[in-house]
């Protein structure tokens, strides 16, 4: 069994790497102990240090054991995987259960020509994915391509009728343009949260480098003349706005998609690359995603959503288009990348009486917090007023996103308030369904419908206050499949 | 109106004696560390505040308990319904929250049987048929009926997930 040409191990830069890691977790002790009080002779930075240097000696020896230890096998339709520091386990895992595959190149790997493959499996525990980590880039494409080719053939035995086994030539479908980027820069939100982050950077420097009486200076000189002040806050905008282009630059700088008939890849990353394949059929549900500024732009963040993990690499989630047109994306979806999927436009939005319930149900509440505040402070009567308006307007924009219809095999989903989601799957793919009627919905002729479909954990769905005629048409509906 | 038709199993009729029986031992129980509390208030008392908001919890708790004791387990038992056929397995439970569960054969993952020993004694068992999602729990089967479903189940789902292994 050791002598097996096909067990493979881990390239052997794997143990400095993961070292590497190590040490990046616990870089700010390392500071503390050794630079900031290198000549301390307190007892907790005494003992402190020799703690370290121990604690990080164990973690060597285990990263050699662990690296000796770990070894991956392919044979004919299951991935053999034995590990373990000093008991060994093996994990066999059936090539069918893989749910997507990612390939991962972070700028240290890619130095030296390797690279990470993670697989997402299709269990929900913590074992959602394996990784293998730290193997040359040559092995890492040809298991990549192995793997889809046996599930290629795997699906083309099933469906030989359906489409001929010939394996068509990839095509990208999507590259992400300078432009997009610029536009993507504008309008995102985490531009705005920068600002607190700024100002907190601020006060923890100032307490170091007395940046008062400098900004002191830099305020007076600004407010002296409103030309000047323009001036700056121009300057100022402008620095802010090439730092998000940059850093969005980075995200999605060289964002790609490819498909084939059967696949779907991802590429991503700048310095660190990364592509993740999925199976076309495993694709569980697909998202659409719009904040508020980007939806008046007409723009949509295009999610897939697949069982199992993805690791924390430069692709967190599956995202198919990160922000791209939103006609343009229903065409490329429709045509190129998954033909069978038909999206509507036109939705069917929920009835009057949704509205009414929407607007009376948060009403034990007005009550209450009406009674406390009129009693106790009188004086104080706009604020609950002011509270009740906004929940009604928020109910109303919550109203109006509501919509929803049912496109033969496909169900759709729209909801919101602000931003807002459409949400598209098949019947095959959702996992349960359930109808709730309470005792308003009841009295108004309404019910809520909840589907559940895979990811990791579970993605739920929810479509509040539709119909029951409508609840019911879907029951139904899911009860043909 | 047109309606969701109803899954035609019942449970069983000693689930409202189970029901009564396990409320009552845990309110008994609630009541016990209520009691022991008011005692300790007065004992070594506590800040004031304490003393009302505990005689506001035990109001509750005893309205609670006659809602669990004597209203509950009758309409939670005559309301339930569920059904088992090759394709589905179908629930429907609630009065004034209805809830209808419908889960396909082949998303099943797992069924369970368990039984405390309140529910020995009036030979039932509760039937757990778990999904990726969630899990879901058919309380208070006759022994006989959860051991038959569960065999019945495991085979079905194993059979279609065959079937449509894609």
């Amino acid at each position: 069994m050791n002598k097996d040409p096909n067990l493979h191990r881990l390239h052997p830069l794997w143990i400095i790497i993961s070292i590497g890691k190590t040490i990046k977790d616990f870089i700010i002790p390392i500071i503390i102990v050794f630079i900031i009080n290198a000549n301390s002779n307190s007892f907790l930075m005494k003992y402190g240090k020799i703690a370290l240097i121990i604690y990080l000696m164990i973690n060597l020896v285990l990263k050699i054991f662990h690296w000796k230890n770990f070894k991956y096998k392919f044979t004919g339709n299951q991935l053999q995987i034995n590990e373990g520091r000093f008991i060994e386990k093996k994990r066999f895992i059936p090539l069918t259960n893989i749910q997507s595959i990612q390939l991962n190149e972070p700028f240290l790997q890619r130095i030296f020509g390797l690279a990470s493959l993670t697989f997402s499996l299709s269990t929900t525990s913590d074992q959602a994915s394996v990784q293998l980590e730290a193997i040359t880039k040559e092995q890492a494409i040809r298991i990549q391509d192995h793997l889809n080719k046996v599930k290629n053939t795997t699906q083309t035995e099933q469906e030989v009728t359906e489409e001929a086994p010939i394996i068509s030539k990839q095509k990208v479908r999507y590259e992400m343009s300078k432009q997009e980027i610029i536009i993507a820069a504008f309008t995102s939100v985490s531009l705005l949260a920068a600002i607190p982050l700024l100002l907190s950077l601020y006060f923890k420097l100032n307490q170091f480098l007395k940046l008062d009486q400098y900004r002191e200076r830099l305020f007076s000189f600004l407010t002296n003349s409103s030309f000047v002040l323009i001036i700056g806050i121009a300057f100022a905008l402008l620095v802010f706005l090439c730092l998000s282009v940059g850093l969005m630059y980075l995200r999605y700088g060289k964002f790609q998609v490819v498909s084939d008939d059967t696949h779907i890849f991802i590429n991503n990353g700048v310095f660190s690359k990364a592509t993740l394949s999925i199976p076309i059929h495993k694709i569980q549900a697909i998202e659409f995603e719009q904040n508020i500024l980007r939806r008046l732009l007409g723009l949509t963040k295009v999610k897939l959503i697949i069982a199992g993990g993805i690791s924390d690499a430069a692709l967190e989630t599956a995202i198919l288009f990160p922000f791209i047109k939103r006609e343009r994306s229903y065409q490329l979806i429709e045509t190129e990348i998954i033909p069978k999927i038909k999206i509507k436009m036109h939705m069917l939005h929920t009835s009057k009486q949704a509205l009414f319930i929407k607007i009376i149900r948060p009403s034990y509440l007005w009550l209450i917090t009406f009674a406390i505040s009129i009693s106790f402070f009188p004086t104080y009567w706009y604020i609950p007023s002011i509270l009740v308006i906004i929940t009604i307007i928020l109910s109303i924009m919550s109203f109006v996103h509501s919509k929803y219809l049912l496109n033969e095999k496909y169900i759709q989903v729209h909801s919101g308030i602000f931003s807002t989601k459409l949400f598209i799957t098949t019947r095959g793919k959702i996992e349960e369904l359930t109808v709730t009627e309470s005792w308003l919905q009841r009295k108004f002729g309404l019910a809520s419908l909840h589907i559940s479909t895979r990811a990791n954990p579970i993605y739920h769905t929810k479509m509040k206050d539709i119909p029951k005629s409508v609840a019911i048409e879907y029951y139904q509906w899911y009860a043909k499949r | 109106m047109e309606t969701i038709q109803e899954p035609a199993q019942r449970i069983s009729k000693d689930a409202i004696k189970v029901w009564r029986i396990s409320t009552i031992i845990n309110h008994v129980i609630l009541f016990l560390i209520l009691t022991i509390l008011l005692f300790l208030d007065d004992y070594f008392n506590w800040v004031s505040w304490i003393h009302p908001i505990l005689f506001v919890i035990i109001a509750i708790t005893m309205i609670h308990a006659i809602y669990r004791i004597f209203i509950y387990p009758f309409y939670q038992q005559s309301t339930w319904r569920y059904g088992i056929d090759p394709a589905y397995i179908q629930i429907k439970s609630g009065v004034i929250m209805k809830k209808h569960i419908i889960i396909p054969m082949t998303k099943v993952q797992y069924v369970n049987m368990n039984q405390g020993p309140l529910l020995r004694k009036y030979k039932l068992a509760v039937l757990t048929i778990g999904t990726m999602a969630s899990s879901h729990d058919i309380p208070a089967l006759p022994i006989e009926t959860a051991i038959h479903l569960r065999k019945e189940v495991a085979y079905l789902a194993k059979v279609t997930e065959d079937e449509t292994n894609e």
